[in-house]
């Protein structure tokens, strides 16, 4: 591995996780997006939590000048293998594939991040506007969303309201949380930790269904839902965009140009819908940011 | 297929790739109309903008106003806040009205999206 610049303590930036499996290179995904941050925002210090194969993977196919523009830090934390789950992953309507997910290190975020204000963002949320600049040095010391609303502009997309299920506490999205070096921040992310080694038991205390990997979006919402006396309403502010707007893994990103995504979606087998955006944007087919990798890197870097 | 049933359906497609560009559109703006001020999220109003000239020209100069999650913010240098909410809100609106005005001269699906030229 090349030598980055070491060193903690930074103010602020964006920190991605990103562990490749057979099927997706999710450094490539974490490397685009670190561009369009780099592009997009004015605070846009970016460090990469990741391992030695997806980062010596990385190194083999980006020349050192791209790597060093999309990375400020490169920060190795290799993942238990023990806890890796299996996951299915959509690629439009019409393949899927199921191969392994390493996202147990994410609720050490607290320690491994380099910078006092951290926004971590998934690699597949794409930064392709500059709101995320207002979220720094806000009121409260952690944020994140609740509100998701998809292409088709439905804010009900997984079911009950964002909530588990009909009974059970409100679901917060992992996908993007901004949080400064607080003890409250801590205890949330140590709570994560706590559920995430006694993920059965909150399974059944909390009534989810097991997805067959280890969930954030979960674990969070539970810490949450602790932290807060176990009480529904509470001290979680959202993100300065309030909804997290996404698109499905049966959506496909045609084209990428000049910041812009061309993105059919399909809510019903054979309706397609197009859309044209430039808003940040979690696309959950990550196959398909992959497939417009060129055009996303050459954007970044020009 | 009939011909004005080929039509018809064309049209649709185009009826809603206008209103999904639309509605895009939206998402835009109303993200554009979000603003960042010592550590309070406001969103920018023609409501908020007349209420902080009416404290301006109150002779007002630091005010607490309540932000968009019910935290009450302390807002220093006023005439400063004003100028930064309006310049957003006509930065907005313009690119809201120039991206409207190339949707309403679209006459096709592939023009809807500017990535074809029409």
């Amino acid at each position: 591995m090349n030598n980055y610049p070491p060193g903690f303590n930074l103010p602020r930036g964006f920190v991605m996780f990103a562990h490749n499996n057979p099927s997706l290179d999710y450094g490539t995904m974490a490397l685009c997006n670190a561009l369009m941050i780099k592009k997009h925002l004015k605070e846009n210090k970016v460090a990469l939590i990741s391992d030695l194969g997806t980062v010596g993977h990385l190194e083999s196919n980006f020349s050192d000048v791209i790597m060093r523009k999309a990375f400020d830090r490169i920060i190795i934390n290799e993942p238990n293998a023990e806890e890796a789950g299996t996951r299915r992953f959509g690629d439009t309507r019409y393949t899927s594939f199921t191969d392994t997910y390493k996202n147990t290190n994410r609720p050490n975020i607290y320690d491994l991040t380099p910078f006092e204000e951290t926004v971590m963002i998934d690699a597949d949320y794409l930064m392709l506007d500059d709101t995320m600049d207002l979220v720094w040095d806000h009121a409260h010391d952690f944020l994140c969303n609740r509100k998701t609303v998809d292409l088709d502009h439905n804010s009900n997309n997984f079911g009950f309201d964002n909530r588990f299920n009909e009974m059970s506490i409100p679901l917060y999205w992992a996908t993007a949380i901004y949080f400064r070096k607080t003890d409250n921040s801590k205890l949330i992310f140590e709570l994560m930790n706590f559920i995430r080694e006694n993920y059965a038991y909150y399974q059944y205390l909390y009534r989810f269904n097991h997805s067959g990997y280890f969930r954030n979006d979960y674990a969070l919402s539970i810490a949450i839902h602790m932290a807060n006396n176990l009480m529904e309403y509470g001290s979680i502010n959202p993100l300065p965009i309030d909804h997290i707007l996404f698109s499905m893994e049966h959506d496909e990103m045609h084209r990428f140009d000049d910041g812009k995504c061309l993105i059919t979606s399909e809510p019903v087998q054979g309706e397609f819908y197009m859309h044209s955006v430039s808003s940040n944007l979690h696309m959950m087919n990550k196959r398909s940011i992959l497939r417009n990798k060129k055009e996303i890197i050459a954007y970044g870097i020009s | 297929m009939d011909e004005r049933l080929e039509k018809a359906l064309e049209f649709s497609k185009y009826r809603i790739g206008l209103f999904n560009r639309k509605e895009d559109l939206k998402i835009k703006f109303n993200n554009m109309l979000v603003h960042a001020h010592n550590g309070g999220i406001f969103k920018v109003t023609q409501e908020l903008i007349v209420f902080v000239k009416f404290l301006v020209d109150s002779n007002n100069d630091r005010v607490v106003l309540i932000d968009e999650n019910g935290n009450p913010i302390e807002v220093n240098e006023l005439q400063d806040f004003l100028d930064d909410i309006t310049s957003k809100y006509f930065e907005a609106s313009n690119y809201y009205h120039a991206e409207y005005s190339k949707l309403r001269s679209a006459r096709s699906v592939k023009s809807i999206y500017e990535f074809v030229d029409e």
